[in-house]
């Protein structure tokens, strides 16, 4: 069988404050910036993708900072953590420089046999940082935090849903993942060969509350797929799966197809090229305000709308 | 998220100190104030109104009774406004379900009846103004949720170019299956807009539910 889908993509999240968005994800978690953009169908809004040195899939975090919109909520039909890998060794050095900055933590706690330690952004988005030593992914040293302790891109993300199973069934049967470990109501699956970046966790939770979508929620979770073809299959056979799927939308880094999860949280596959280095080099990603060729003739307006941002 | 959750206008009384709101939704290419200019043909002065604006005055940028997925992620997203509208009201402002009316326009109408068919409960009142369900044709539409005790109208001329009759009949019939109190009223050869009468009802229902 062929391969459609990799692991993660990217997560992308709504947000309050620009600035304090750059500062938490390039300083706090040191992560790079690697695109400054704005969002495609809304241009009136950054679209602030962070992620490692080039923005591989599966390091991605995106932002639509919407400036003063209220708070999301945290429940079922929702992605409500998204866990970042680093090294084992790394856990005290993680622990200090929170602690430092007086962001609260929850842990070192164990799962499937991982150490691993929660917490929130300003705006209440779910992290967890999980330690461990599977991951061959490079982490980058953006002169703040060393790149032997630097996150390495995605670990798992975790689905909360009421009623789980007609998840599973999209995730094992369309969407080419298999079940590796289940531990008190969270179903961990992977997709290819598994490892951090891969991980999907869908926990049974029956009793929470319903998600509101608000500042700190996540959006939709992106999923990827090697080209334009392989997105074309998946796409035809999500449909044939009964799911309402987007048709092909050009995001000038990637290729994107959306739908909706039977338990209300929006999925996209995203295709792996052309990637972050499509305009302009590694070395200056996310230094320039990049828009799509449509938004060009309104740059003055657009870039004088847009608050200033500045990394630190 | 494509709509800016945060692009709201209001009018009438302050939600602070008002025992009702009226989420009023805009039309394609109309605007919040344009909308919210119906608040003067509102009888009773104990409302307070609140309108989204839509990115680039649109909601979606295909018509309703396309399929759904050609619509999206707009369509999602322009629901995902109308939820984080309603949730703001109840908890910042402290509404209650029924104490919540919607009303919309055209475009506006068709996405606020397809958030109150897909967020089933007991509103104060819905006002669909020219629109309908959203969907293709012969779509198999299973909502929950029941809309026992919601006075529902539904206006629109009989030849809209936009909204064929028939979605506003099955509108009505699916509206009236989830238990709602259905009105309505197609106008022989009138145009797509608001007519007189429709404020009547309209003012009639919020006297009503009173």
């Amino acid at each position: 069988m062929e391969t459609l889908i990799n692991g993660l993509h990217h997560v992308t999240t709504l947000a309050g404050d620009t600035q304090r968005n750059v500062d938490y994800y390039t300083d706090i978690l040191g992560l790079r910036l690697v695109k400054k953009t704005v969002n495609f169908d809304a241009p009136d809004v950054y679209h602030l993708y962070y992620g490692n040195e080039t923005g591989s899939p599966g390091t991605i975090l995106t932002f639509f900072p919407y400036g003063g919109i209220p708070r999301g909520r945290k429940g079922v039909g929702q992605l409500t953590y998204t866990a970042f890998s680093a090294p084992t060794s790394s856990l005290r050095f993680w622990m200090d420089r929170l602690h430092e900055r007086n962001i609260p933590y929850a842990g070192p706690y164990k799962r499937f046999s991982e150490t691993y330690v929660r917490f929130e952004d300003f705006d209440g988005m779910g992290i967890e940082l999980v330690f461990n030593d599977d991951d061959q992914r490079p982490g980058w040293d953006n002169g703040r935090i060393p790149a032997e302790f630097a996150v390495r891109g995605f670990h798992t993300v975790t689905l909360n849903e009421i009623n789980p199973d007609k998840t599973v069934k999209l995730l094992t049967e369309v969407m080419q993942h298999t079940l590796v470990g289940e531990e008190e109501g969270r179903f961990r699956f992977k997709a290819g060969n598994g490892g951090p970046g891969n991980f999907v966790d869908v926990l049974h939770s029956p009793k929470d509350v319903h998600a509101l979508q608000g500042a700190g929620s996540v959006h939709h979770v992106a999923f990827s797929t090697d080209t334009d073809e392989t997105q074309l299959i998946i796409q035809h056979q999500l449909a044939e799966a009964g799911y309402h799927v987007t048709p092909v939308q050009d995001r000038n880094y990637f290729n994107s197809i959306y739908f909706r999860e039977p338990g209300g949280i929006l999925f996209e596959v995203a295709t792996n090229p052309p990637g972050f280095a499509v305009d302009e080099p590694v070395a200056e990603l996310g230094t320039a305000l990049k828009l799509p060729p449509q938004y060009e003739p309104r740059r003055a307006k657009i870039e004088a709308e847009l608050p200033e941002i500045v990394v630190k | 998220m494509i709509h800016n959750p945060n692009n709201i206008r209001t009018a009438g009384k302050p939600l602070e100190a008002s025992s009702k709101v009226m989420i009023m939704v805009h039309g394609r290419g109309g605007s919040a104030r344009d909308i919210l200019s119906l608040a003067e043909y509102i009888d009773d002065k104990d409302f307070a109104f609140i309108a989204p604006e839509a990115q680039g005055n649109t909601w979606y940028p295909h018509s309703f009774l396309r399929p759904l997925e050609e619509n999206e992620p707009y369509l999602s997203s322009a629901l995902e406004v109308l939820a984080s509208l309603r949730a703001r009201l109840q908890s910042d402002f402290n509404f209650k379900l029924p104490q919540i009316y919607w009303l919309g326009f055209s475009q506006g109408a068709c996405l606020t009846l397809e958030f109150v068919a897909r967020n089933a409960t007991e509103y104060g009142g819905v006002f669909g103004l020219s629109g309908g369900l959203i969907g293709p044709p012969n779509l198999v539409r299973s909502y929950e949720g029941s809309l026992t005790n919601t006075p529902i109208f539904l206006g629109c001329s009989d030849i809209d170019p936009h909204i064929p009759k028939e979605r506003v009949l099955e509108s009505e019939t699916v509206f009236r299956q989830m238990g709602a109190n259905v009105t309505a009223k197609l106008y022989p050869n009138f145009p797509h807009s608001i007519n007189e009468d429709e404020l009547n009802v309209v003012n009639l229902l919020v006297a009503g539910a009173q």
